[in-house]
């Protein structure tokens, strides 16, 4: 199955790092990068297919629209089901843990920074199997 | 058999009859007089005589720096007599004890003049020197023991009023108030007789009335209780007042009373208040600017995970170094603001 990474953050600096990071661990070739929640939101409607599916790290704080209202957008309008999310945060708050696996879509919560070996664990999770195989 | 007088009797009957006793006799008739007089030395070795013929002479003496240890008085003088003379010496007689001389007979005059304050009621026909010495030894003895009693009342009731803890009795049945200490007048904020002339649910408030007369009601039983919980007082101010209280049942002038013991601790929780507050602002603090730290902490993390893994070029490379500078100088200043809010919060003085 084909999949599309695409990275959330309003922090310019670890879009880049995301960015980086991605490739060189061969994770994804081609990483999307978005500094607004709204964005992705209309980028995703627009490319979704049946065959595909939308690898989100997704930043929690966000002005304006933030992560998990990111997420409530892509249920009402029907998408969360394209997607597979992983909530990212720089907090060590284990209510932000307890909130995120109450999406559908978020299968996973990854505490920053991100690193080569955490992506690389990644590629081993059950939903992500099939997409790296 | 005669009985032998024990040696505690004996010495203590020797010691009364050499012992230092200051009389006043009020005394019209002398014949009268010389023969109390020479009755009286007849026991005693030791006293000093004051006589006067009318009232206001006696007056005179009592009214004087002399502390009399006895008083004679006959109850009819030329100017005073019966019960008005009797009320006009007790009213200046002090502690001094009285003893009646009378020439007449009347046992209900001498019932009366007892229940007056008088000590004693001797009729001058019947006197002798044993049946005086009688009496003053028994006058003496009860005087010590009036005054012990008084002194002990005034004791427990000086430990009731003087004590710096608040104290006050209710009546358990009306639950009027029957006393009051200051400490406790000053907790609640009323004048004595203001005090005493409410009853106990003037002191509570409304939503905890049921609950503490319901308490009291359940420990009516009890000869005394401390509650563990405090309850809410109201200072008349309309303040709140937290106490503890412990009640204890007594018998107050013959009424079914009960002591409250009231601990004002209003002081000691609103410490405890503002030291929790305090704790909850300095968590919030810690919490948030761990939040605040995790972020550039975070960032330089990543920063050198990236150079790590050899994948960026040079320019990348030094572009990355800046940002880690920018990341720590954002570090910096979260802590700064640390240090400051952390002084910030000191806990609030209570009055």
């Amino acid at each position: 199955m084909d999949f599309e990474v695409l990275n959330v953050d309003d922090d310019k600096m670890v879009l880049f790092i995301h960015e980086k990071m991605m490739i060189h661990s061969g994770f994804s070739s081609s990483p999307k990068s978005f500094e607004d929640a709204h964005e992705t939101i209309t980028y995703i409607s627009e490319h979704i297919t049946e065959e595909k599916k939308f690898v989100i790290f997704l930043d929690v704080n966000m002005p304006d629209l933030d992560g998990w209202g990111f997420m409530e957008e892509l249920e009402k309008k029907g998408l969360d089901k394209y997607c597979y999310i992983f909530v990212m945060t720089s907090s060590i708050d284990p209510s932000d843990k307890e909130k995120a696996v109450t999406y559908a879509a978020a299968i996973g919560f990854v505490e920053k920074p991100l690193s080569v070996e955490k992506l690389n664990d990644l590629k081993t999770k059950e939903e992500l199997r099939p997409l790296f195989n | 058999m005669d009985k032998i007088c024990e040696p505690f009797e004996f010495f203590k009957i020797m010691s009364l009859t050499k012992e230092f006793l200051e009389v006043l006799i009020i005394e019209d008739n002398l014949g009268d007089y010389a023969l109390l007089k020479e009755y009286l030395e007849e026991r005693f070795e030791n006293l000093s005589f004051h006589h006067s013929l009318n009232f206001k002479k006696g007056e005179v003496l009592l009214l004087s720096e002399l502390k009399f240890d006895l008083i004679f008085l006959d109850l009819t003088l030329p100017a005073d007599s019966g019960k008005p003379l009797i009320k006009k010496v007790l009213d200046i007689a002090g502690q001094s004890p009285v003893i009646i001389l009378t020439g007449s007979l009347n046992l209900d005059f001498c019932i009366e003049s007892l229940q007056l304050g008088v000590s004693d009621y001797l009729f001058k026909d019947e006197l002798n020197p044993n049946s005086l010495f009688k009496s003053i030894n028994y006058t003496i003895e009860k005087q010590k023991q009036r005054l012990h009693i008084t002194a002990s009342e005034k004791k427990y009731s000086d430990l009731f009023h003087l004590s710096p803890i608040a104290m006050f009795v209710y009546n358990t049945d009306s639950f009027k108030f029957l006393d009051v200490n200051s400490a406790a007048l000053e907790l609640y904020g009323y004048g004595k007789e203001e005090f005493l002339s409410m009853h106990l649910q003037q002191i509570l408030f409304f939503k905890e009335k049921d609950a503490f007369l319901g308490a009291l009601k359940e420990i009516r039983h009890k000869e005394s209780y401390s509650f563990k919980d405090y309850f809410i007082y109201k200072r008349k101010s309309g303040e709140e007042i937290k106490a503890e209280i412990i009640v204890k049942n007594i018998d107050f002038q013959n009424q079914n009373a009960m002591l409250v013991v009231a601990n004002d601790i209003t002081e000691r929780l609103n410490h405890f208040e503002a030291l929790a507050t305090q704790n909850k602002k300095l968590n919030e603090i810690s919490w948030q600017h761990s939040h605040e730290m995790r972020s550039p902490a975070s960032k330089i993390l990543g920063i050198i995970e990236l150079i790590n893994t050899d994948s960026c070029s040079e320019e990348e490379q030094k572009f990355l170094i800046k940002e880690i500078e920018n990341s720590v100088k954002e570090l910096d200043k979260v802590i700064r603001s640390i240090s400051k809010n952390a002084t910030q919060i000191q806990p609030k003085k209570t009055n």
